[in-house]
């Protein structure tokens, strides 16, 4: 494969999608750039671009990591190659007024510092096609507040690796509840002592045990949300 | 992306390239591992020295017993002093015989691009020896068959982490003693390709290991070719027995390599001392290799032991032990002052079953033998019960843990130091590295990653059936015997061997049929 050329521009759309997903799978930022720029010019809807042929990569990226076939370094070459198209795509859905596939607030809360598996999170909601928001570490309630408000995301995920530091995480739940706005949105939690029951305990919508699973939980709960708006 | 990454060959072929390229991954076969980390060392030079005279003291004042004509009448054609069975020896004859051994030598294989070098500088595994009973892929116990020996060996052969195959890893007890030698050769030889451990015991038994051997490889390529071990035990204190020593001089005529191990039962069968039992096993193995050189000047030989201490609760074995741990750092010392290459036991344990017992026992057992950089790791597949069962699916898992030590031995590498420096600048405070170009072109080789131990989430665990480490290995013992491809062997060697075995069977004894 890798030493016969491949002219992009030769391609017919279905052959050119096909390649787009392969060049995702290998992690290929330029190649990523030079196919999106090629169907936008064919006259491809921003929105179609994102969702055949960027969404559907990464969602065969995303299998393949949570079956043990691709590794975490490989993955986040092709969450970058997807942010590089979507960095292209972005204005134009924006001006085109498609639908997102969400945007999400996330950081490691107050009083932790361990901040690898929420940048993986992060990285690989990106490279799924949401937006994302990143705090980074040591996030007072307040600063998830006033996150919340200026960025108004669908997602608030929280992580945490000290379990001295994850009872924090119902602390920002509940300030949500009081300010009567735990409603609006998906709230998301991970990190390494957690697990199902404690997100349950603390009033989240999922425990996310890793990146993999985030994106896939992030994507189930965003269909639930446009289905939800479209039927009111 | 960086210079790392050259634009020319980015594209791997996506998704179908990939699949079938991690399909067809294997782990190649170990091959010569050289050691790079410095040995760890338990006593002074001076305090080396003691144990070093002592054993000389032992030799000349105690003597010890060879108990055979051949060697009783050797020793005293050049010279020694020797009254009835006993054998003193001055220190300069030991000394002068022992300076005579190769300090490295080859092991063939039937692969020819398979070449194992044994010296001071290497490490090289071998599987278990002489379980009369195995723990099969179900699990269950029982005594061992023929079947199951040609299981271990089809094991042996899959699994890339073995040099040398253990000819009797155990014991074929549905074919008649008389016979079984002949049988385990046979499956050594058809099921694997690898060099092998043959048979020892006795005049007539080597020579039938080296008969077959010599169908197998050709005589002429054996003339200048080792590819045939002969383990040689030592009955402690201080007696090499005719039995063995008939077996001895069979391998060293046939210019095939020896394992002189002395069998310390610390406490049992040596002082209840650690540098006094040093001193002792020394005084043992010194016996046995000069002899070997006086035997058969220049032979393939490698200083042996086997080790345990003695729980004085019941008298049973022990492994795993710090006592044991620490004779393996003195005789790995002892060794490199004779410039010898030495055999430590890699993977032993006392345990019933393959549980956390067992884990601890090899795992320190594996370590100390590392860590005082010894040549061959014996009993590295399989090694439970003190060596009264091979447990199929310890077999596999010290397959791997044989990889993770064949690494920790090579020790650290600086080839990618200064471009992995670089990936510090470019990530600098607070950044991660997994994403990193140089993380993305290194990590596969830069850490191992093994296949059972198991390093999933909880969760994921729980996914996959909550399986504890003896049942993926079982799992995995039974899906490697599934895939079991035999080594190539001609079929008119094949049919040589048959008719020798018939032959032998039939001049042994023929009404055992």
């Amino acid at each position: 494969m890798s030493d016969e050329q491949i002219f992009l521009s030769e391609l017919s759309d279905d052959e050119l999608v096909q390649q787009m997903h392969d060049d995702l799978y290998d992690g290929l930022k330029e190649e990523i750039e030079e196919g999106t720029h090629i169907l936008l010019e064919r006259g491809w809807a921003p929105y179609k671009v994102l969702t055949e042929a960027l969404v559907e990569g990464m969602r065969i990226v995303g299998e393949d990591f949570r079956d043990g076939i691709l590794f975490v370094p490989e993955v986040l070459l092709s969450a970058n190659a997807m942010k590089a198209g979507m960095f292209i795509l972005r204005p134009l859905l924006a001006a085109t007024g498609a639908p997102k596939q969400g945007k999400m607030v996330i950081g490691t809360v107050k009083g932790d510092i361990h901040d690898i598996g929420k940048n993986l999170v992060g990285m690989m909601m990106e490279g799924a096609g949401f937006d994302v928001i990143d705090l980074g570490i040591n996030n007072a309630v307040e600063k998830y507040m006033a996150a919340l408000e200026e960025h108004q995301p669908d997602i608030i995920g929280m992580s945490a690796l000290l379990t001295t530091t994850m009872p924090y995480m119902k602390v920002v739940i509940d300030t949500m509840k009081e300010k009567g706005i735990r409603d609006d949105y998906v709230v998301l939690v991970g990190g390494a002592p957690l697990n199902e029951e404690f997100g349950k305990a603390v009033g989240a919508d999922a425990y996310c045990r890793d990146a993999a699973v985030a994106v896939e939980t992030a994507k189930d709960f965003m269909k639930r949300r446009h289905n939800t708006r479209s039927d009111r | 992306m960086s210079a790392i990454d050259s634009p020319a060959t980015r594209r791997r072929g996506g998704r179908t390239s990939l699949m079938a390229a991690r399909g067809a991954e294997k782990t190649p076969r170990l091959s010569t591992i050289n050691y790079a980390i410095k040995p760890v060392e338990a006593v002074s030079a001076d305090q080396l020295e003691r144990i070093h005279l002592a054993s000389l003291a032992i030799l000349r004042e105690i003597g010890i017993d060879f108990r055979d004509e051949t060697a009783l009448r050797q020793w005293r054609e050049v010279g020694a002093d020797v009254r009835g069975e006993r054998v003193h020896l001055e220190p300069d004859m030991i000394m002068g015989l022992i300076s005579k051994a190769p300090r490295s030598f080859e092991l063939r294989s039937r692969d020819p691009d398979q070449r194992v070098t044994i010296s001071q500088e290497t490490l090289t595994f071998g599987t278990m020896q002489g379980a009369p009973n195995v723990r099969d892929v179900n699990g269950v116990r029982r005594s061992s068959t023929m079947e199951d020996l040609r299981d271990v060996n089809r094991l042996t052969q899959m699994l890339p982490g073995f040099h040398v195959a253990g000819g009797f890893t155990c014991e074929p007890t549905d074919i008649a003693v008389p016979w079984r030698h002949l049988h385990i050769n046979r499956s050594s030889l058809v099921e694997t390709n690898l060099p092998y451990f043959g048979l020892t015991t006795g005049q007539q038994r080597a020579e039938d290991s080296i008969a077959m051997a010599r169908i197998a490889y050709g005589e002429e390529f054996m003339k200048s070719n080792a590819v045939i071990i002969g383990q040689i035990s030592g009955n402690s204190p201080l007696v090499w027995d005719a039995t063995m020593l008939e077996g001895l001089r069979v391998y060293a005529e046939a210019n095939q390599v020896v394992l002189l191990s002395p069998f310390v039962l610390g406490a049992a069968n040596t002082p209840a001392d650690v540098a006094a039992t040093a001193a002792q096993l020394n005084a043992e193995a010194l016996a046995g290799l000069a002899y070997t050189q006086l035997a058969v000047p220049g032979t393939k030989m490698i200083y042996g032991q086997y080790s345990v201490s003695v729980s004085m609760r019941s008298g049973a074995p022990m492994s795993g032990m710090p006592e044991v741990s620490l004779l393996n750092v003195l005789v790995g010392q002892l060794a490199r002052r004779y410039g010898i290459p030495w055999r430590t036991t890699a993977s032993q344990s006392s345990a019933k079953t393959f549980d956390p017992q067992s884990g601890y026992e090899s795992a320190i057992a594996y370590m100390s033998g590392a860590t005082a950089k010894s040549n061959l790791f014996l009993h590295a597949g399989g090694w439970d019960e003190a060596g009264l069962v091979c447990c199929l699916a310890k077999f596999v898992a010290d397959a791997e843990q044989n990889l993770l030590i064949a690494k920790y031995a090579q020790g650290v590498s600086f080839d990618h130091f200064d471009d992995a420096l670089e990936a510090i600048r470019r990530i600098g405070p607070g950044g991660h590295y997994l994403g990193d170009a140089f993380t993305l072109k290194r990590f596969k080789e830069a850490f191992i990653s093994p296949e059972l131990l198991d390093y999933l989430s909880y969760e994921q665990w729980k996914a996959k059936g909550s399986k504890d480490m003896a049942q993926r290995c079982r799992e995995k013992a039974k899906a490697t015997l599934e895939s079991y491809e035999p080594p190539q062997i001609d079929v008119a060697v094949r049919e040589e061997l048959d008719a020798f075995v018939a032959k032998r069977q039939n001049e042994i004894s023929p009404s055992l049929a």
